[in-house]
């Protein structure tokens, strides 16, 4: 029997507007594993960098229109944990409007992270196809530890046969971006990714596999500025890669 | 409005908006973290001696008074001292006598009043203590508050502590389900000898307390 | 040292350019989360405690004021005398009537930070009253005019040659930089003070209600020699250091040393049960507990915030904390200070003092992760920092910059427009988009010029 797996996208404003590749490669690579990708017109924001400055009342009709758009739809998956986060944990924070309460929850329900829905939901975490490289990963906070997502992306990145996966020093030490904190504490920030890329460096891999465009763009830019010889890659477009679509 | 009235009033008020945490397990249910484990004689005396260790204390073992009294007066002599302020006790007076006929002068403090008592068993080197009770898995000694004088336990840089075997118990859980309520509100645990690490993370023992803490385990 | 929480954004960029103050705090961080690892590790149980910490906190807490009162009663019965003080100059105004009365010159303290959180030492000296720090880190700190950088290292921001300098400076002994040398030092100065003083100041890390009794835990003896000893004992008590029983005292007896310093126990557990010198010719013969207020009760009335008041000031959240790890202590400017810190600080101080606080922080997690009580510390960040923007402490220039973006956000076709324009504009600037600050160190990424939408859009029309 083949369950047709149907599959709302949340692109993240990030991949919207900055890095849509690491998105298009999700798409590329939920079909190839036979999912049916919808896009739902007219998605902007979940909310999540006005929330974390602080704002509530500003992103409540956000949030509910978010919820209206996307409550219905069987599963939403989106490239990016603390975007995921933010409506499965953060929205039950915002005083929405009572008669999408029921919504709001049937929607924390339904929203994933892409390498959570490909192994928990798919049963997908071999894929295999060809990276005949030396990665190592870096663990996203809201991703690892608001919604406990750390196993999924290694398996997927060990199911690639011919990859070489070291695990650097602390892979879970916070890369220092935490969205506006990044240029409002930006020297501190600074101190953080530079730690982050030393331990990225240490470890020898030419290519930092991460979950979340936010952690891998304040690495990307660190590594960039500094010369350094690792690049980053967001792991949806590592399995693109490596599966050739 | 005193201060008591006020602050209590204000936590009243407070806690008119209930939490809105999960409900969760009442403390008091019963859990295996706080259970106390069956353990044999040999197996508390084992980690009791290990943990000692661990933490940096000393262990020596006794079958008899005699034997405890040989032991302890080398670890006196090679302290070095001739003397040794002493708390009361049935372990203590048990070596008191072979002790003093060994050539070493036991000061009780309760002889001493006031400023007297602490200034002299301040200068004493060692001190021969005992605890009525022990925490096998922590080699705690638990000493109650009973009236009896404390200085002997803290104030030396030796002390030397006798504990008897079958007062070992397995666990603090233990420890507190078997003292006496009116015994435990008054009470000094000890592990090990002083310590500190304010100096970059270096451990040091002997920080205002005893440097040296030596357990002898009475057998008999 | 005057320090001040709202002057932490300056605080932050000396403590990033002091490299000696950075790897000292480094190299204690990591060694206490590997000694905590190491414990952690071994202990069977540990979840199961933490669980059961949470409850019991959450028990005592959730009927704080019924909780106080037994405690008092207890206490009371004892023999203690129980104080209650609405704020620190209540506090501070109770502990120098008790010295007066009791005519005391010289007062030794073991290490308390609700103390410190009251001033209330530089208060009696001012009021004439020899005040001593006798645990060794914080009679390092004392002797440097500085606050705590931790909540149970104090002088973790400090290197041996720093102590070697001031003992040399401030003692009159010859400089050494042996630490073994330094303790000695400190030992023999502060033990003519233990033998002589006329009253001890401590905290209590466990007040505990059925039985009032305070307990007071350490590794030094110094807690002992403090409470033990001197006629007078004084212990200043925040009302939410309260558990339930003994029962239950072991798992907190568990989970304090453990996170704290990565060990089973600490060496010396002080059990206050009333006043002992009647009985047993020493000790004190007074004994008083000041139950401290000065705030607390306010962050009990939000349900979520409450939570706060279930630390136990371990510390462990500041060594796993990756921006207390860059920085220490005193950049936050209080005497509570790293990620939970961070959540005391707007509620204690205010949210102007505090506007900054809860942004001290990337969210990361890693201090719920660690904490043994289970605090969900970024969470309660997240809704301080709401706090702080209802208060109107946020900046203007941000509050518009939100008012925007909601307005794009419900409207897609502007909300694409507001991206394309970034795009033709920095095509204008041959390079990144300029963010300064945050791309004074880093490579900003170029806004792509055709956007998620259309690229999928192309995307769907090619596959056809």
């Amino acid at each position: 029997m083949t369950v047709i797996m149907r599959v709302a996208l949340f692109v993240p404003c990030l991949s919207e507007h900055l890095y849509p590749k690491a998105a298009l490669d999700m798409v590329k690579v939920l079909r190839h594993v036979g999912a049916e990708i919808e896009y739902v017109e007219g998605q902007t924001c979940c909310g999540q960098p006005a929330f974390n400055s602080g704002y509530r009342k500003d992103i409540i009709p956000v949030a509910e229109r978010f919820i209206e758009m996307f409550s219905d739809k069987d599963a939403i998956v989106a490239p990016s944990g603390s975007c995921v986060a933010m409506v499965r944990k953060f929205y039950f924070d915002l005083d929405i409007r009572p008669a999408l309460v029921e919504a709001r929850k049937r929607l924390a329900g339904r929203i994933f992270e892409f390498t959570e829905y490909l192994v928990d939901v798919m049963g997908r975490d071999a894929l295999g196809g060809s990276f005949p490289h030396t990665v190592t990963y870096h663990d996203s906070c809201h991703l690892n530890r608001e919604l406990g997502i750390n196993a999924q992306p290694r398996k997927l990145i060990r199911g690639i046969p011919d990859i070489d996966f070291v695990e650097m020093g602390m892979p879970d030490l916070c890369c220092g971006f935490g969205g506006t904190f990044s240029y409002k504490f930006s020297e501190l920030s600074v101190a953080m990714v530079a730690r982050k890329c030393r331990l990225i460096e240490a470890s020898g891999a030419e290519y930092c596999i991460g979950a979340d465009s936010s952690c891998l763009m304040n690495i990307e830019g660190y590594l960039r500025k500094h010369g350094m010889k690792a690049k980053t890659l967001h792991i949806a477009e590592l399995l693109a890669e490596s599966l050739g679509l | 409005m005193d201060a008591r009235q006020q602050i209590l009033d204000s936590i009243r008020r407070a806690l008119e908006t209930p939490s809105h945490l999960p409900d969760e397990a009442a403390p008091e249910t019963l859990s295996e973290a706080t259970a106390i484990p069956e353990l044999g004689l040999e197996e508390k005396i084992r980690l009791f001696r290990d943990e000692m260790k661990a933490v940096s204390g000393e262990y020596i073992e006794a079958a008899s008074a005699a034997e405890a009294a040989e032991k302890i007066a080398a670890l006196v002599r090679e302290a070095p001292a001739a003397e040794a302020s002493v708390s009361s006790g049935p372990l203590v007076d048990a070596v008191s006598a072979a002790l003093s006929a060994g050539g070493i002068r036991l000061v009780k403090p309760e002889t001493l009043e006031g400023d007297a008592r602490k200034n002299a068993v301040a200068k004493i080197l060692v001190g021969i203590v005992e605890a009525p009770c022990a925490v096998a898995d922590t080699a705690t000694l638990a000493i109650p508050l009973d009236g009896r004088s404390m200085q002997a336990y803290f104030l030396p840089e030796i002390v030397i502590a006798l504990v008897s075997a079958k007062s070992l118990v397995a666990n603090h859980f233990e420890l507190f389900k078997r003292m006496p309520p009116e015994e435990r509100k008054n009470l000094l645990l000890i592990t090990g000898p002083s310590r500190t690490a304010d100096i970059e993370k270096i451990l040091i023992l002997g920080a205002h307390g005893p440097r040296r803490l030596v357990a002898c385990l009475m057998r008999d | 040292m005057e320090l001040r929480a709202s002057e932490t954004k300056r605080y932050i960029k000396k403590a990033l350019k002091d490299d000696a103050v950075r790897d000292a705090v480094d190299k204690a961080t990591q060694t206490a989360l590997a000694k905590r690892a190491e414990k952690v590790a071994i202990n069977p149980f540990w979840e199961e405690l933490r669980k059961l910490g949470h409850a019991a906190k959450r028990a005592v807490v959730e009927r704080l004021d019924e909780n106080l009162a037994r405690f008092e009663t207890e206490c009371r019965n004892n023999g203690m005398t129980v104080h209650w003080a609405r704020d620190a100059a209540e506090a501070r105004s109770i502990v120098l009537g008790i010295a007066r009365e009791n005519n005391v010159r010289t007062v030794v303290k073991s290490k308390s930070l609700t103390t410190e959180e009251i001033h209330l030492n530089k208060f009696l000296i001012d009021e004439g009253i020899e005040t001593l720090e006798t645990d060794l880190g914080e009679y390092i700190v004392q002797l440097l005019d500085q606050i705590p950088s931790h909540l149970t290292a104090p002088a973790l921001h400090l290197t041996r040659k720093d102590v070697g300098r001031v003992f040399h400076e401030k003692l009159g002994v010859e400089y050494t930089e042996v630490p073994t040398e330094l303790l000695a030092i400190a030992r023999a100065k502060l033990r003519e003070k233990f033998l002589a003083a006329d009253m001890g100041i401590s905290g209590v890390n466990f007040g505990v209600v059925d039985s009032g009794c305070c307990v007071v835990v350490e590794n030094e003896c110094n807690a002992r020699l403090s409470v033990g000893v001197p006629r007078v004992h004084v212990a200043v008590m925040g009302i939410e250091k309260l558990v339930p029983s003994f029962e239950l005292l072991p798992v907190f007896l568990k989970l304090l040393p453990v996170s704290a310093t990565g060990q089973k126990q600490t060496v010396y557990v002080n059990v206050v049960g009333g006043p002992q010198r009647s009985k047993s010719g020493e000790g004190p013969e007074q004994v008083h507990v000041v139950l401290l207020d000065n705030g607390r009760s306010k962050i009990l009335a939000d349900p979520q915030l409450r939570e706060t008041l279930f630390c136990i000031r371990c510390g462990a959240c500041l060594n796993t904390c990756p921006i207390y790890q860059q920085v220490g202590g005193h950049a936050y400017g209080w005497v509570y200070m790293g990620p939970i810190g961070a959540t005391l600080i707007p509620q204690y101080l205010g949210t102007h003092e505090g506007r900054y606080a809860p942004f001290t922080s990337s969210l990361c997690g890693a201090c719920r992760q660690i904490c043994p009580m289970s605090i969900d510390i970024p969470h309660h960040l997240l809704k301080l920092r709401n706090r702080v923007v209802e208060a109107g402490e946020s900046m203007k220039v941000e509050r518009a910059g939100i008012a925007v973006w909601a307005f794009l956000a419900k409207h897609p076709l502007m909300y694409r427009l507001a991206t394309w324009f970034p795009g033709r504009f920095q095509k204008l600037l041959k390079g990144s988009f300029p963010a300064p600050g945050y791309s004074a160190e880093r490579a900003l990424g170029r806004f792509d010029d055709k956007g998620f939408r259309k690229r999928f859009l192309e995307l769907e029309k090619n596959s056809r």
